[in-house]
Formats: structure tokens, sequence, C-alpha cells
């Protein structure tokens, strides 16, 4: 389990909180988080983790001085807009993105997780937000603390808060989002993550063996208070709840999952409310029943569905795109604008790594895995073929910046070493005669930079042993049902993850027994099974360390490269996410996504030097 | 003395029709190509300092290098390979499937052909991007498959353009009149139908070249073509397009040899047709 | 007269018939085929789901059934006009998603034949008459570059040349009113191959037309060349056209699934692909169902059009 480092964030964050609320909302507002963050939080600390860290902080601090002195620019829901702000009606951008599968309609991540609709998650907040450095802030929970056991715990929501048709926002809004995952009819298949919060009766719900009336959610004391019950004590259930995001109760009853695919039907409690809906343009304006400081600065905005984004970039139909692409870097690295306007975001600290079948020969022989291990020349394929800002060599599953990295400590585990890989692959006793077949996931922008290391890999492991290999790319789904076949499909892969929540315990457990991969290591669960309660900040890290030093030594993973988003901003769009944070410097919204989770999508505005290049707002 | 056969005659013919001579020509080149590279040259290596080179970049890669750093022309050469041999194997299935069924349809009519109608029906109505993907997920992405994925839904077409014509020409005056002299069914298909219908049938199969490989290439932009160490130009363009602003030679080099190939093919055909028409150009 | 209504009414009622039969082969094989796919509607993206999860998911999805118990129960909807659902909407009948969208793909698509089929059938016939001149040459290459140029390929050179680099056009999108430019490129590139397909089998049925006896004879009886064109030689033209035409109309009803992917084009084609990859069953079945009935409709209207243009092929068998 988590704690410590969110407890670190969160003991400076919630200081943050407190004087980062009232300065974003600058009169009357009655700044509703802080003093509850100081108040009944009893339980482990990291409850409340309100704002952010040093940096957000200092760069809102300029704001309060200037906000008595200007009030002539506010925007269309009368929130404040920053000094360079351009006028009002200028606050409006268009966004590009990624293209849902055709027909997708679930615009919450509690109706669907993994296929949902073009602008989904803007209608409602989650419990708890992140900020710029992936702390944990007050969402829709004003505060929450734990009973003396740990095992029930009380989200305050916000009493200001309110839907868009004016009812407000209940503790019964989530109970009725947690009763519809549980569902047999729902068959939600994410449920897996919040089983991790241990809630009483959730997973039997899941099973059919208990009612999704009987889970432990529900309504408290007040309608305003969510109580949540555990079987175990989960020090670090909060940051869970990023992804508690409701649907309105009302809403889901009348019209269905969908209802916010609908202007119609949508009801919104999040910064956006729902303007017009099509399966590639969605266009959501602010949210005017927001208290003030979850008012967003922007107007208006456009995501239409983009399959190649930078070319919508250089096109001028977008103001913000991702690529990444091994084509797309060498676009933007060869223009000085554009090389401007791109930031290197490094998103979901997505690492890239080829596995084994370790079930059976020959990769069930450490010294065979090793030995393979020691082939792929990272540092050059790497930075062939798709070079900064896009990617970059990794030794570890934890890329850096990413809590307890140690790329330096694990360089030479898994160093280009072909003489090692001979000897090792002699010491084995094992001849691999069959030809292998290594399967690449098709995934996303990387996708062709992937196979080309793959078999550049390939071609260097046939050269070093004399083992031949195939490289073929295989669809995601096809790929996932081999791998999770039991037994698995696969012998050699590639494939990559990127984390779900900013702790070492959601990347490390990727290689647990019993996970994705068949390794089933005893000593590796141990450690992790260790490090996860431990609340000596210094020892958790330590043991995470140990553990991420065991699986690069044991190889059940040869780590290739972190992937990075490569964001592409105008020059005229500012905010305080667009100031360097700590772990993510990268300028603007990051991880994960314009979304109501995320800081950025509250205080991103468009600045005055807008008009030198876009005189008309897009509409 | 030169014996004047019909297929000298229509070999002089061909030889008047400046189009299809450049046509036949420019499949003798991008043959010749394929199969001289291909049998001097192993499939190029990865070499991954030289990824991504120019054309001109390197006097080693004439063509430049693709992003894994093989050889342009190397992969050209084997693309291209690959892409006639599909296309041939293709062909093959859909020309004997097609002329059987098609003149079995139409000559004898009745309930074969009421069947084959019927089947052709059936696999007319089977939309391609759904059987097409379903297919080689389920079986497979290899070249058999790939070859029958394209050719099951190909020869509907020819099939029913022979069993059209057979109508047409089964109750003209010359076929009642062999038939009334006694001659057989297949001497008269060989004799009389076939050869009349052979020119548009030729242009249907010639036509439904530049298909089949179009076809797998759509396939492989999809993502459902074959294994990356089978080469084809189809799969080439599928995965290079995105590289058009980058690396204008992956996405412009194997369009190009595509299309001289299809060019080919086509101004080919059309020489044939014009060559093999008894009416006479 | 009377005879030949009563024959053709028996035949269109036996050609319906079999219309039947065959959508319900087809999605016979489709249930089939989808049900041996690889993986299904959910994701195991962290680690293989619980067996519980699993087995909800399977049920809810009637994956726990064999698939022609499922296929049977599809069709007895589907006659009623109700397809069920798709994975990504749960409560919108597939219905409603197909009417929000058709218009866009026959938009697009009707755009298209509106330019390539005219201009295909003018310049084919053109192209046979100055025969092996050079504007036969240069219209033949146009052709052969429509119908052999892989339409996402040379996508993406127009749209790198049009819309990246001059700006005359978006990049991608669908907006008749709003933004006609919108609809440029992706209805020329969809009409080139009717267009080149077209052009082809106009010029080789009018060459083989202007070769026949009859129309010889029309000119050595010294008629003018248009009248002899005209009269005669277009009638041969139609046949063959007709067979091209024929496999057009309902891959242009039925949208460009890659074009529409690739323009952002919010149509129906692109369920064909999405719905394999994201295994949504409903959609991918109710795709093919609708393809499958509008093939059989348009084969059946040429085989009628057949009879009309040349009343030597008769309906039916002997």
């Amino acid at each position: 389990m988590i704690k410590s480092r969110i407890f670190s964030a969160v003991a400076i964050a919630t200081m943050l909180a407190a004087c980062a609320a009232p300065s974003a909302a600058p009169a009357p507002t009655q700044a509703p988080a802080p003093p509850k963050a100081a108040d009944p939080t009893k339980a482990p600390a990291p409850t409340q983790a309100p704002a952010p860290t040093a940096a957000p902080a200092a760069t809102k601090a300029p704001e309060p001085t200037k906000a008595p002195v200007a009030d002539t620019s506010m925007n269309t829901v009368g929130k404040k807009l920053p000094d360079d702000a351009a006028p009002s009606d200028q606050q409006v951008i268009v966004i590009a993105a990624v293209p849902p599968p055709a027909g997708a309609r679930m615009m919450d991540i509690m109706a669907a997780t993994y296929n949902r609709g073009l602008g989904a998650d803007l209608f409602a907040i989650p419990l708890v937000r992140l900020n710029k450095d992936f702390q944990v802030i007050p969402g829709s929970a004003a505060s929450w603390s734990a009973s003396a056991d740990g095992k029930t715990w009380t989200f305050k929501i916000r009493p200001d808060l309110n839907w868009s048709d004016g009812t407000p926002v209940t503790a019964a809004d989530w109970v009725a989002s947690f009763q519809h995952i549980t569902k047999k009819e729902t068959a939600y298949d994410f449920g897996w993550y919040f089983e991790e919060a241990n809630i009483k009766n959730f997973a039997d719900a899941e099973a059919g063996k208990a009612k999704p009336e009987d889970i432990g959610v529900r309504v408290g004391a007040s309608p305003k208070d969510l109580v949540i019950e555990t079987t175990k004590s989960i020090p670090y259930l909060p940051m869970l709840f990023l992804y508690a995001s409701p649907m309105q109760k009302a809403a889901l009853e009348k019209s269905g999952p969908t209802y916010n695919s609908d202007p119609k039907t949508s009801v919104s409690a999040g910064p956006y409310v729902l303007q017009d809906w099509s399966e590639n343009r969605v266009v959501v304006v602010a949210n005017k029943n927001m208290p003030d400081d979850l008012k967003p600065l922007l107007n208006k905005v456009i995501i239409i569905a983009q399959k190649n984004g930078l070319q919508a970039y250089q096109a001028g139909e977008v103001d913000t795109a991702v690529a990444g692409s091994a084509a797309d870097v060498k676009v933007i690295t060869s223009d000085a604008n554009l090389s401007k306007d791109s930031t290197q975001d490094p998103a979901d600290f997505r690492v890239h790594y080829f596995f084994f079948d370790m079930s059976k020969p020959p990769f069930n022989n450490i010294k065979v895995r090793q030995a393979f291990a020691h082939l792929f020349d990272r540092d050059t394929i790497v930075k062939k073929i798709l070079p900064l800002p896009a990617g970059a060599p990794m030794y570890g599953f934890l890329a850096p910046g990413f809590p307890d990295s140690n790329q330096e400590q694990l360089k030479t585990l898994q160093s280009y070493d072909p003489a090692m890989a001979k000897q090792l692959y002699a010491d084995s006793g094992v001849k691999i005669t069959d030809k292998l077949t290594l399967q690449v996931r098709t995934e996303n922008a990387v996708e062709d930079a992937a196979v080309a290391m793959a078999q550049v890999y390939a071609d260097e492991i046939k050269k070093q042993l004399g083992v031949e290999i195939e490289v073929k790319r295989t669809p995601q789904k096809t790929f996932m049902d081999a791998l999770n076949a039991k037994p698995t499909k696969m012998d050699f892969g590639m494939i990559s993850y990127g984390m779900d929540f900013l702790d070492p315990s959601n990347m490390l457990s990727v290689f647990k027994p019993n996970g994705r991969h068949n390794w089933n290591n005893d000593k590796y669960a141990a450690l992790l099974d260790q490090a996860g309660p431990e609340t000596d900040i210094a020892k958790r890290d330590q043991v995470y360390k140990d553990a991420e030093k065991l699986l690069v030594t044991e190889a059940p993973g040869i780590f290739a490269f972190q992937q990075f988003n490569v964001n592409l901003w105008r020059p005229y769009l500012n905010g305080v996410t667009f100031q360097p944070g700590k772990v993510n410097t990268a300028r603007g919204i990051g991880w994960p996504g314009f979304s109501s989770f995320n800081l950025g999508t509250y205080d991103t505005y468009v600045t005055k030097d807008v008009l030198k290049t876009r005189p008309n707002p897009p509409k | 003395m030169q014996v004047r056969t019909p297929g000298y005659l229509a070999w002089r013919r061909f030889k008047r029709n400046k189009a299809g001579v450049i046509g036949l020509i420019l499949v003798i080149i991008m043959m010749s190509f394929a199969l001289i590279v291909s049998v001097t040259q192993p499939f190029p290596n990865t070499s991954v300092l030289d990824a991504s080179l120019l054309p001109g970049e390197d006097p080693a890669h004439l063509l430049g290098t693709d992003i894994a750093g093989r050889d342009m022309v190397g992969l050209l050469a084997w693309g291209t390979r690959t892409s006639i041999v599909i296309a041939i194997a293709a062909e093959v299935f859909v020309m004997a499937i097609s002329i059987f069924l098609g003149f079995v349809a139409g000559w004898f009519g009745g309930v074969l052909d009421y069947l084959v109608t019927r089947v052709i029906e059936v696999f007319v109505a089977i939309p391609p991007l759904l059987f097409q993907p379903l297919f080689m997920i389920i079986l497979g992405a290899t070249l058999p498959n790939l070859v029958l994925a394209l050719g099951i839904l190909a020869w509907t077409e020819p099939t029913r353009l022979v069993r059209a014509q057979t109508l047409v020409y089964r109750d003209r005056e010359f076929v009642n009149a062999s038939r009334g002299l006694g001659a057989n069914t297949s001497s008269i298909a060989t004799m009389h139908v076939l050869p009349n219908i052979m020119n548009p049938f030729i242009v249907s199969v010639s036509m439904s070249i530049p298909a089949i490989i179009l076809g797998e290439s759509t396939l492989s932009f999809l993502g459902y073509g074959l294994s990356e160490n089978m080469p084809s130009l189809g799969k080439m363009i599928g995965i290079s397009w995105q590289y058009i602003q980058a690396y204008w030679h992956m996405a412009l080099l194997p369009t190009a040899c595509l299309s001289i190939l299809m060019l080919g093919v086509s101004l080919f055909g059309d020489g044939l047709r014009d060559a093999l028409d008894p009416a006479g150009g | 007269m009377f005879f030949y209504t009563i024959f053709m009414l028996r035949y269109l009622i036996t050609r319906v018939v079999g219309l039947i039969g065959v959508t319900l082969i087809v999605s016979f094989i489709a249930f089939m085929m989808l049900y041996q796919l690889p993986g299904g509607p959910f994701s195991e993206e962290k680690q293989p789901l619980s067996p519980v999860a699993m087995a909800a998911i399977k049920a809810k999805y009637n994956l726990d059934k064999p698939f022609y118990v499922v296929w049977f129960s599809w069709v007895t909807h589907a006659v009623q006009g109700d397809f069920g659902t798709s994975y990504q909407a749960e409560n919108v009948p597939i219905t409603k998603l197909f009417a929000d969208h058709w218009g866009v793909s026959l938009q697009l698509g009707l755009l298209s034949l509106a330019w390539s089929v005219p201009l295909g059938m003018l310049f084919g016939v053109v192209a046979a008459i100055r025969r092996n001149q050079w504007l036969d040459y240069l219209l033949r290459f146009l052709a052969i570059v429509g119908t052999t140029l892989p339409g996402f390929a040379l996508t993406v050179f127009l749209v790198f040349i049009f819309a990246v680099r001059l700006h005359w056009v978006p990049t991608t999108g669908w907006k008749p009113f709003e933004n006609p430019a919108t609809m440029v490129l992706p209805a020329f590139v969809f009409g080139l191959v009717p267009f080149g397909s077209l052009m082809r089998y106009a010029r080789n049925g009018m060459l083989e037309a202007l070769n026949q006896d009859y129309v010889r004879t029309a000119r050595a009886k010294g008629l003018v060349e248009s009248a002899v064109i005209g009269r005669h030689a277009l009638r041969n033209v139609l046949i063959p056209v007709v067979t091209v035409l024929a496999p057009m109309i309902p891959n242009a009803l039925t949208g460009s699934a890659i074009l529409e992917t690739m323009f952002s084009i919010n149509g129906i084609g692109r369920y064909f692909i999405d719905s394999i990859s994201s295994r949504d069953y409903p959609m991918a079945l109710a795709t093919a169902f609708i393809v499958a009935t509008l093939w059989g409709i348009s084969y059946l209207v040429t085989d009628l059009t057949y009879t009309i243009i040349d009343p030597r092929i008769r309906v039916g068998g002997r």
C-alpha cells in the first residue's frame, strides 16, 4: 500500500490548497476546501491532500494582488481572467483528440473505462483530483477522514456543489454510480481497479454473491456525506478515488449511462456543460453553476477527433494536439516553430518492454533471459529510432520522475554486452533450434518505432546467438487474448504499461505472480507485499528499489524505452499548469488529459498574444 | 515463309499498340527488378546506425533506408516480388473458378445457374472489410491465407461476367448452328463461347489485379496484413504513409513501384484485349 | 404481355426470397466468424480479468452460449427491426446510431458518384473515339491512376499538399453546409475508383461497339458519326457499364470505411473497421446485415436492368 509518497506530498499540499483555492477565487467565494482540509482528518495522514506544491503556489501567488485591481476581464461565467488574458470572446480553444471507437457514447469513467466517447469525463468532478505533480487534492469532496480502525471513510461533498439542473450533488450520486458498476448487467471491466480499495461487498456484488445495494458505499449522516466502508485499512484509499467521478443518480436512472452524449439529457457538475455532441466533434461550454474556484477560465472548448493531430495543428485547425510517432518527431524537430510549441510529457510514464513465457523452456532458464537481455543495444537503438522528445532508453521499469526510479543504479544489469550474452547463453546449456516469433502489440503512435526496434533486436539475436526470430505485429485484442490465455500462448512479445496512479506498487505489480506475466517469483511477491503497507517512507522506497532490481536482474522483462507524449501548444495558451512541475516538467494539461481530473482543464486560458495569430476565435 | 498462326497475328496486332507495348515493358522491368534483386541479395537486414537515411545520403543505400535501417532497394524489390506473387496466385484462383462456374451457370442454366447465382449473391453480399480482417485474425497472417482472403471475394465479378456473356452467345446463330451440327458442349465452349467472351474477361481480370493488390494494401493499412518478415508493397504503403512529411521516400517509393506495376499490368491488359479481339482493330 | 408480367412477377418473388435467404446466410457466417475471434468486448490491459468479471461479461454479451443459438435470437429480433445496442453505447439502439450517421455516408457516396459516373462514361466514350491518340492515352492514364493508387495513399498526399501546406481545405471533417470545402477531398478520392473503372469499361464497350458489323454498316450507309455513336454504339456501352456501376452503388451507400476514418467523417463506414477491432459484435452484425441487403437489392436491380437493355438476356434459367 502506498501511503508514503502521498503522505509527504499531502502534508505540503494541504497547506497549499489553503492558499491556492482562495487565490483562484478572489473575492467572496467561501473557499470551501481549506478549512476542512485542516480539521477532522484523523486517521492516516494521506487524506485530504489539497492542492499543489511549491511550484504552482509560486505561480498563483501574484494573482491575488491583481485581483482587486482589474475586474473588467471576466469570462462568460463570471470567472476572473488573468491580466495577460485575451478578452473573453477569445477564450475558446480547439483540441485534437484521438478518435474513440465508432459508436462510443459512454462519457463517464463509471459508465465505461476503456471505450469512452469523445470529450468524456468533463461533466462531474471525482472525489479527489491531481495537481501537476500528481498529488491528491480535493475534488468534489472538500475533505475526508477515516475512522480509528481506518476502515470507514467519510467524504464530505462540497456543500456548494450542484448539478447544472440545479439539484445538489449528493452522496447518493456516488452510491448510484458504485452500484451501477457492481451490477452484473453492467459487466464493468475496470472493476479490478476499485477492488484495490477493498470496499465492503464490492467484489461479492460483482460476483453476484451480494446485492449492489449492500456494498460499502452509502449516504452518511447528511446527504452530502459519502461513507465508504472497507474490509481492510487502506491508507491510500483517497488516491484511488481519482476515478470516482459520479454520474447523476436521476439522469442515470432516467436516461441510462449514455446520458452525457446528448445535450438534452446531459447534466453536469464538472467544469463544462455539453453544448453539442457528435461522435467526432464535441462542444462544451463553461459551467456557470460551479463554485467560482471550480469554474474554468475558458468559455468554450471544441474537441475534434483527429487521427493525425500534428497535421491538424500544422493546418492551423487546432490549438493543441498530441504527437509522438517517430515520423512526427522528425517533422517537429526539423521545424523551429513546431519545436518551440512542443513539450515532452511523461504522461503515464509508459515503458515498453520485451517479455517471455517463463513457464517452459527456453525462457524458464534465467541465463537465457539474461543472455537476451544483454543484446538490446538500447542506447543506440532508441536514440536512432525514437529519439527525444518522443522516447528515451529504459534500463528498468520505473521511468525517471516516477517514485523510486533507480535508472542509474540499474544501468549495468541489462546493458548491451554481446560477449556476456554469448557466455550466458553457453552457460545456460540451452540450445534454441526452433524459429521464435516475437509479437509486438500494435497500440499507439510509437507502434512503428517499436516494431523497428524489435526487428533490429531480432537481427542482433540472430547475429550473436544464431537464434532465428520472426517479428510480427499483432492487434491489441488478439495480442492480449494470446497473452492472457491459460497457459499463455505467447512465447516472446513486446508490450507496454503506463501507470494508473503514481506509485511503484502500481507499475511493479504488473510482474506480480498471476499478474500479466508468469514470472511467479515468490521473493518479488514478498517484497511487494512488504513495501505496500510500510509506513516508513525511506524503508518503503528501499524495498521497492530492491524489488525493481530483482526484476531487472532476473529479466522476466527486457526494458526498452520510455514513451513520451509530445504535446503541441500554441504559444498563446497559458495557465498554472503551463509552469514546469516537479515531476512533470511539460507545459500544459498533462496526464490524464483534458478531463475534470486535471487542473489544467480549469486553469488554461488564452493570452493576449492570440490576437497576432488568431484574430477571430474558432466557431 | 512465315506461318500465320492466330497467335502470331495477335502478336503483330499487339506490337502495333504502343500503350500495350509500354505496359508490357513496364511489367517486365518491374518483374526483372524484383527477380534480379531478390535472387542476388538476401532480404535486407536491419542496421540501426543507418536508420531513416534519405536517398542520396549514403552511396551504399541508393534509395535510402527505412526506420529500421533496411535498404530501400532491397525492400522494394522483395515487396514487389510478394505483391506479384499475391496477385498471380489470387488471379489464378479467381480465373479458374470464374471461367468454370460462369460458363456452367450460363450455358446449362436451370438448377446449376440458380445455385451458382445464389452462391455468388452470398459472396457478393459479404462485406470485404468485415470478412477479410476476420478471416486473417482467425486463420493467421500468412501468405496463403491472404491469397485466399482476397481471392474468395474476388471471383464473383468475373464469374458474373462470364455467365452474362455466355448467356449472350448461347443462343447466337453460329452457336446454334454448331450445336445443330452435333458439336459437344466442351468444344462449343472452347471453340465458340470462350473466345468470344475472352475480351471482356481479360479486361475484367486485368482490372482486378490492381483491385487485388489494393485489397492487400488496404488490409495491411488496417493492420491485418502479412507479418513483418514478409514484405509487400501494400504493406509498405500501409505502414509508411504517415511518414510522408518526415521521410518522403518511405511513402512515395513503394507507392511509385505499385503504381508502375499496376500501370504496366493495365496497359498490357488493354493491349492484349485489342490484340485478341477477333473483330480486328 | 400478360404472361410476361406474370413471369416477371414470379421472377421477382423468387429473387426477393433468395435475397432474404442470402442475408440470413451472410449473418450466419458473420456470427460464426465473430465467435471465433480472440478477445472480446472487454479490456484485460493490466492483467487477466477475474473469472467472476469474465463470467459477467460473457453472460451480458451472450458469449457464453453457442453462436447459432445467439444467431437465432438475433434473427428473430432483427426481423422486427431490433438490432440490439452497440457495446459502446448501451442504451442507444443500433438503429438510432445508423439513423444518425447514414446521412453523412450517403452524402459522401452520392457526391462522389455524381461527378465520377458522368465524367467516367463521357471520358470513356471520348477515349474510344479518339482511340490511340494522345487524348486517349491521357485519359487512360488518368483512369489507371484513379483505380490503382490506393485511396489512403492518395489521401495522404492530397491532405499534405492542400490542407497542411496550402490551407485550401481542412484536414478533416464533413460539414456540407457550414464549410463545403470539407467535402472536396473525400468526395474526390472516393469517386476516383468508380471514375477510373467506368471510364475503362465505357471505352472498351464503345470500342467493341464501333467494331460491330451493324455499326460498320451504319457507317457505310453514310450516317453521320455522331448519329452512329448515339443511336447504335452507346447501348452497347451500357451493359458493361451497368455491370461495374452496380457494385459501386451499395459501396457508395455504405460509405468508405477508410476515408471516413482518415477524414474523421461521422458516417457508418467506420463501423466496419471499428466494430471488429473493438469486438462490438452487434454493431458488426448490423453493418453486415444492412450491407448484405443493399448488395442483394442492387444486384437484383442490375439483373432487371440487363433484361431491359439487352432483351437477348432472358431472366431466370431455361
